[in-house]
């Protein structure tokens, strides 16, 4: 099976959705040499606390040691493999195992074992049986980890998309707070599915989502509060790097009109309170205005599986009365087997805006796009539990490769589009999906 | 923030019937064992409503001010902790949002509603508390569900169910539904059922 590496993605394989030897080889060749997304560093403030995660095939216990230090220990005992933690979450100032009682301090260090000195050799080094320790990087309280040693740094990985993930955060005119444990859910499919869709994935608004957007749920209300959407269009702007980030920015204009002629001498930020619109335009940078203003969802991925979607959804969801409220969402699509993949979500809300509209931000998350969300994300899983079942029906070749030819040959450059990297505008596009299964590919190659 | 508990105070002995849709979820009063059968059947009943498909009856039981919420379940080394979040939902809802949701049934394009879902509500040991409200009680059961949908959807979820109901008219309406999941990681299917 080729992946499309000497030339332009255009199609995947269709076994590369279904198939464990697949996921075997991704473990290896995609996620080891990728930084992935843990959580965040406010899931585990005092010395002590600890969750539990996955990377790549490995159990972690993503813990902070008494040193403040915020690690990736290996969930497994050194002895004899036991699994160190059972709970999701907690606080220990050490691991202890339950089957012979060696000991580890929560910095991975082995400093108990039982019969030591009358029953292990002269030569017992404890020093060689502390927990595997993956490299953790913490940028602005999202944790990252890895194991390859090699990896370049979580900046230089990130890349060009940093820019773009910093423009959202500070669009927010200060801290972020984490609303609480995540939500987790296990829906059938590969884990590439919705990663793939949250890349760019636009064109399934009109049908995956028509009732949500016939019922008002999403698409009717303006930034100022104005009913319906008569005289406006949603455009917009694709953005995907080599690494296989990407990001789609979706501005909302007069109909006709270019995400170029946007009135930024009135800068909008739809989803927050207009009153704060003043506030919000001085915390960031001018060019980040030109990003965010006028924005009304912005969605992506930072390779290989976290996503993130910052979008204003209506009032039709809440109480009449609700006035068009933003989330921030970020989620990690994490392998189960080949087709199964749980989904973590994490809802932000800034410290600065007042507790009841973070809590109002928060149940908007939890009513569309939460594991539970019956309105919106339901819809998501049925498509990629559709695609599970499909592909897992079918004859190896039958019916084609999955094709990825949206918008090929028909965008245009975004123009005096203020971010790094290479921005397309094109509403309906498959860019951003290219570029991931590019990245995807390259590190790929062939099958074993 | 980790978890951290809804910092409004929990209702008060005189509190309205509607603060407490808002409010934390209150603590069980003296027990009412006299209203036990009543109770099991207007429970009984509504989950008829839901597993018949008889969406507006089900709606109809709902007071204005209904609130349902699905808390996070979360699996700590503390058998003492609280096994579900105080603050984090996996889903939440007002009779609005459930009216958008029943709403969709009729229309083609309900991807995740056509073909519909079978489902079977199993109810056991409901036991009648007061509640810090004038004619409200709580109502806690044992719920069992059992949720079809061709041969990839089948499922089975187990939770604990804490329900609000508030005399009105001399009928019984809920007031509030916290569904307190028994698995730590619910299938998407399983998080499709309304409890």
């Amino acid at each position: 099976m080729s992946f499309g590496v000497d030339g332009p993605v255009r199609a995947i394989g269709r076994r590369a959705f279904i198939d464990s030897d697949i996921l075997d080889a991704e473990y290896d060749r995609v996620f080891h040499p990728s930084w992935q997304f843990l959580g965040f560093a406010g899931e585990v403030p005092e010395p002590g606390d600890y969750v539990l995660r996955m990377l790549g095939r490995d159990e972690v216990v993503v813990v902070r040691g008494e040193d403040g230090e915020i690690r990736a220990l290996h969930n497994s005992c050194t002895h004899r493999g036991t699994r160190l933690c059972r709970a999701s979450l907690g606080n220990t100032a050490h691991l202890r195992c339950s089957y012979h009682g060696w000991t580890f301090t929560n910095d991975g260090r082995l400093v108990g074992v039982p019969a030591l000195r009358s029953g292990y050799p002269p030569d017992f080094d404890h020093t060689r049986h502390g927990l595997p320790s993956a490299r953790v990087a913490c940028r602005r309280g999202f944790l990252f980890a890895t194991w390859d040693a090699k990896a370049p740094d979580l900046e230089d990985y990130l890349g060009e998309i940093a820019w773009y993930l910093d423009a959202i955060l500070d669009c927010g005119a200060g801290e972020w707070e984490v609303c609480g444990p995540p939500q987790r859910v296990r829906a059938k499919g590969n884990w590439k599915i919705p990663t793939d869709n949250f890349a760019g994935d636009g064109y399934h608004m009109r049908t995956t989502h028509q009732i949500a957007l016939d019922q008002g749920i999403y698409g009717d209300t303006l930034a100022n509060g104005t009913r319906g959407r008569a005289g406006t269009d949603l455009v917009a702007v694709n953005i995907a790097t080599p690494a296989g980030h990407s990001l789609r920015a979706g501005y909302v204009v007069e109909s006709g009109r270019s995400i170029d002629e946007r009135d930024l001498t009135a800068p909008q930020f739809p989803g927050y309170p207009p009153e704060r619109w003043p506030a919000l335009t001085a915390a960031q940078t001018p060019e980040q205005v030109r990003f965010t203003s006028h924005c009304e969802v912005a969605h992506g991925v930072v390779f290989p599986n976290t996503v993130f979607l910052s979008v204003a959804h209506d009032r039709a969801v809440g109480e009449d009365a609700d006035p068009l409220t933003r989330y921030l969402v970020v989620r990690a699509h994490v392998p189960v087997s080949a087709r199964e993949t749980e989904c973590l979500y994490w809802t932000l809300v800034p410290t600065a805006m007042d507790r009841e509209w973070q809590r109002r931000s928060y149940r908007f998350q939890a009513r569309t796009q939460s594991a539970g969300g019956i309105l919106f994300e339901m819809d998501d899983f049925e498509n990629f539990a559709r695609i599970d079942a499909a592909l897992a029906r079918s004859a190896p070749g039958r019916g084609g490769p999955v094709d990825l030819t949206l918008g090929v040959g028909r965008s245009t450059p975004a123009r005096n589009f203020p971010g790094p990297a290479r921005a397309e505008a094109a509403t309906l596009s498959e860019h951003n999906q290219r570029a991931f299964y590019r990245r995807w590919s390259t590190l790929m190659g062939e099958l074993p | 923030m980790i978890d951290r508990p809804d910092p409004r105070p929990p209702a008060q002995s005189t509190a309205r019937p509607e603060e407490l849709a808002r409010c934390p979820f209150p603590d069980r009063g003296p027990r009412l064992p006299g209203l036990d059968a009543e109770i099991t059947a207007v429970l009984t009943e509504e989950s008829a409503a839901l597993d018949e498909g008889e969406h507006q009856r089900w709606l109809d039981m709902l007071d204005p001010v209904f609130r349902y919420e699905i808390p996070v379940p979360l699996l700590r080394e503390d058998p003492a902790l609280p096994r579900h979040s105080r603050s984090a939902v996996l889903f939440e809802a007002t009779k609005r949002v459930l009216e958008l949701k029943f709403g969709r049934v009729g229309l083609v394009p309900a991807w995740s509603d056509r073909p519909a879902t079978t489902t079977r509500h199993f109810l056991g040991s409901v036991r009648v508390f007061d509640a810090p409200a004038p004619g409200v009680v709580r109502a806690d059961a044992n719920l069992l569900v059992t949720s079809n949908r061709g041969v990839e959807h089948t499922a089975l979820v187990s939770a604990a169910r804490r329900d609000l109901l508030r005399e009105h008219h001399g009928r019984w309406l809920l007031l509030r539904r916290c569904v307190l999941l028994d698995v730590e990681v619910a299938t998407h299917e399983q998080l499709s059922v309304i409890f």
